[in-house]
């Protein structure tokens, strides 16, 4: 939910995903964006009758599995963010009741040991909440990422499936929290936003990954990256030779 | 020199988090779990080093997955085994490579503490990477139209 800045009144803000400005996917001319094949493929645009009732199955074991987890007992107020997306500023309303849905979802998430190439209960349980909520689902798991109760291998986990998405409605809050994902202090986490930009394979992540290159102080994730941007790279190369 | 090849999440084995704990001796847990063991043996994959042959290995690692995704893995020198007074036993892996299978090996007999020892060497003197999940699928796209990989495996094919 999107609300003006003159309705704050005197509810203080927080300023973030500031250097996502420059390269959020929603700065760039359109022409680019259909240079990504991923991207076109809306999920709801390829097979709706099939996404519904996968939809309508993923939502009924996720509600089983939400109706054990302990109810919040208490709902702080509706926190208000000031997330700089554009030359004008707009405030997004994070939904406490979704952030207490994410830590439940991260908690019980702890409790799995992850593997490449292999599903978990996290990341469907996570999906599922992003199909049904959206942007405020993103909204709701970055404020819960970057709160220090995180674990950095659910949270590693979470961005590299949030990639894997392809839903281009949420595309650009995907992305912040995953350009965000690059400066977080766990190693793990970033390890998530690397392969997260890979899996989305998106060219416009070039210039942000040869930023954080030279800052990366892991010598593995400073390979990763490189790899990750000879990637973006050839997929640079891929869309101008399809003109 | 032979090096051995094990598949992991390459985020729990990176030396700079490591090294604290190595510094007095130790080893962190969490790379443990990648060893997972049975009948304490330690699956592994020997390969010549070169890129070539760990993509291979990988390819077939990755099919093997619930589904295609980026292959994190430890490479180290298979003579590392002798510090770790760990014995390699040459078996046939269960892959859909039958070449990869014939690289196949288990580290047998294996205890808590030579677990402990091995991890401590491979992450003091082994190497970690990652291969992409978009070089995985064109690898698997290559080993079906060489028939290295049977046909079943096209279904895990990402849809173009």
């Amino acid at each position: 939910m999107k609300l003006r800045s003159d309705l704050e009144g005197a509810v203080p803000t927080v300023q973030r995903f500031e250097q996502t400005v420059s390269t959020a996917p929603s700065q760039l001319p359109e022409t680019l964006e259909r240079t990504i094949p991923k991207a076109e493929t809306s999920a709801t645009s390829s097979s709706p009758a099939a996404l519904t009732i996968a939809r309508q199955l993923l939502f009924a074991v996720a509600l089983s599995a939400l109706s054990a987890s302990p109810q919040p007992t208490a709902i702080p107020p509706w926190r208000r963010h000031e997330i700089v997306t554009t030359a004008e500023s707009s405030l997004v309303s994070i939904d406490p009741a979704l952030v207490e849905q994410m830590r439940q979802i991260f908690e019980r998430g702890a409790s799995e040991f992850f593997e490449d190439g292999m599903d978990s209960n996290f990341a469907q349980e996570l999906l599922l909440s992003v199909m049904e909520h959206g942007n405020a689902a993103i909204d709701a798991i970055a404020e819960y990422l970057f709160s220090s109760a995180a674990n950095p291998d659910v949270g590693s986990e979470a961005l590299r499936r949030l990639a894997d998405v392809e839903d281009r409605r949420i595309l650009a809050s995907r992305w912040a929290l995953l350009h965000r994902g690059l400066g977080h202090s766990s190693s793990r986490v970033r390890d998530g936003a690397i392969l997260g930009f890979a899996s989305l394979d998106d060219r416009r992540a070039l210039e942000l990954l040869k930023c954080v290159e030279t800052e990366e102080p892991v010598p593995e994730l400073r390979h990763l990256i490189q790899k990750v941007i000879e990637q973006l790279g050839a997929t640079h190369g891929e869309a101008a030779a399809q003109g | 020199m032979a090096k051995l090849l094990r598949k992991v999440k390459q985020n729990r084995w990176y030396r700079t988090d490591a090294q604290p704990l190595l510094d007095i001796g130790d080893v962190p847990a969490d790379p443990l779990g990648d060893l997972s063991t049975s009948q304490n043996r330690l699956s592994v994959y020997q390969v010549d080093g070169g890129p070539a042959h760990i993509e291979r290995v990988a390819r077939a690692l990755a099919v093997g997955a619930q589904h295609l995704d980026n292959v994190g893995y430890v490479l180290f020198e298979a003579s590392l085994l002798e510090e770790a007074s760990i014995a390699l036993d040459p078996t046939d892996g269960d892959t859909v490579d039958s070449v990869v299978n014939k690289c196949h090996a288990d580290l047998i007999n294996l205890t808590g503490n030579k677990l402990v020892a091995l991890a401590r060497l491979i992450l003091l003197e082994g190497k970690s990477d990652t291969i992409l999940k978009k070089r995985i699928v064109e690898l698997v796209r290559e080993g079906l139209n060489s028939k290295e990989l049977p046909e079943k495996v096209r279904r895990k094919l990402p849809e173009t």
